[in-house]
């Protein structure tokens, strides 16, 4: 849950990048970083990696500005996506606000997507918290690869596949090149803050 | 504020902080004649992408046919030759260590797929570049074999160091184990000593009053 300081006017909102392992999620995070690390002094935290594979979490603080006269802070952070790492995916996930599965668009990763939804459904539901009721987008990652001839899902597929039943905003994406990458966040944030006033009031 | 009003406000705010919109910025990073629809990595990018959560023998053994594949291919290419043959190397290397492999072993071996792509889908790069690169990859994956040597003697060490610790340990639980024999002897030798004494003298005093 937000965490609301009235007396500050402040308001951190918690956003959590889940999907299958090598999905891209710290590729996303590492991009948004890029974009606006000149402009704010904060540091991307990225803890505990073997190789390229996160196996704790990255954190990213972000302050949007004011909105309705309360200063909004943004903490991003990733979970590990192998299935080993449950227990620490499990402890990310406590408190959040708001979800972005990024989910692998690559033809072999179909399984590993559907597997890491069910698995966030399953931990967020050991929260009490509703996968169809948390604010989520969903991210059909790694689009860049049918240009290198690397065999893609079909969005159709993806949409069956992810979201029949969340229906909820999706975005086709290639985070190593930036596409979209932006947008799937500000999105993110936009409906994360508008379900935690809801929330609120 | 209605639900409207409040996602446009969020929305400007978020347009101010993220800066410019990523159209222009879109497909930057795309390397030169990657729109090709087929080239000759093909396979082994969509291997080296699928090293996925677990390293399975399945996989490191068709990354390393996909790497016998391109040699012959290449064969009488040698800077395409000399990354074939690092990757093999770690190839084989991952194959056998799977999840103990060093930390870095994969970073490098994607970081040398990496720059073999760019110089396979570059057609202007010359021979200086491409040597560059390669030297660079090389120094990478020298480092890493230093790294394993180094670890490997370490490990050595912390294991000699250990038995000899465990030597001195030996030695010295013997060494308490004598001293306490020692001690109990010595007690009982004063123990009888002083029985005999004992004896003696009450066998003095009955020779006496006899």
């Amino acid at each position: 849950m937000a965490f609301v300081n009235t007396k500050l006017k402040e308001v951190s909102i918690k956003i959590v990048y889940c999907g299958p392992g090598r999905g891209g999620k710290t590729t996303n995070l590492e991009y948004i970083y890029n974009r606006i690390s000149n402009r704010v002094g904060k540091k991307m935290v990225s803890i505990q990696t073997h190789g390229d594979r996160t196996l704790f979490f990255d954190f990213l603080p972000l302050e949007i500005g004011k909105i309705m006269g309360y200063n909004i802070k943004t903490q991003l952070y990733t979970v590990p996506g192998q299935i080993k790492y449950n227990a620490t995916r499990k402890i990310v996930l406590r408190e959040v606000d708001g979800i972005v599965f990024v989910a692998d668009s690559s033809l072999s990763r179909r399984k590993y997507n559907l597997i890491s939804l069910k698995n966030l459904q399953e931990n967020l539901a050991d929260y009490n918290i509703d996968i169809f009721k948390i604010p989520l987008i969903l991210q059909y990652n790694k689009q860049d690869l049918a240009k290198q001839g690397i065999p893609v899902l079909p969005l159709k597929v993806m949409e069956k596949d992810l979201n029949s039943k969340l229906k909820t905003i999706s975005f086709t994406a290639s985070a190593l090149n930036g596409e979209n990458v932006i947008a799937t966040i500000k999105k993110a944030i936009s409906i994360t803050v508008v379900s935690v006033k809801n929330k609120l009031s | 504020m209605d639900t409207k009003a409040l996602t446009d406000n969020i929305e400007s705010n978020l347009d101010n902080f993220f800066g410019q919109d990523e159209e222009s910025i879109q497909h930057q990073k795309t390397p030169p004649g990657s729109e090709k629809k087929k080239f000759p990595l093909q396979e082994l990018k969509a291997i080296v992408l699928s090293l996925d959560w677990e390293i399975s023998d399945k996989i490191m053994n068709a990354f390393i046919n996909q790497i016998d594949k391109l040699s012959l291919m290449y064969e009488n290419d040698k800077v395409y030759m000399a990354f074939l043959s690092i990757l093999g190397s770690l190839g084989r290397y991952i194959k056998q260590r799977k999840v103990d492999s060093h930390p870095d072993a994969i970073k490098i071996l994607i970081s040398v797929f990496n720059s073999l792509e760019k110089i396979v889908l570059s057609k202007d790069i010359i021979n200086t570049e491409k040597n560059i690169i390669l030297t660079q990859e090389i120094k990478k994956y020298n480092s890493l074999k230093q790294d394993l040597i180094n670890r490997k003697v370490v490990e050595k060490k912390t294991d000699q160091q250990s038995q000899m610790s465990k030597n001195a340990k030996d030695n010295e639980t013997i060494s308490i184990h004598l001293e306490n024999l020692e001690r109990s002897f010595d007690e009982k030798i004063e123990k009888m000593m002083k029985m005999i004494k004992n004896e003696f003298i009450a066998l003095r005093k009955e020779i006496k009053t006899s």
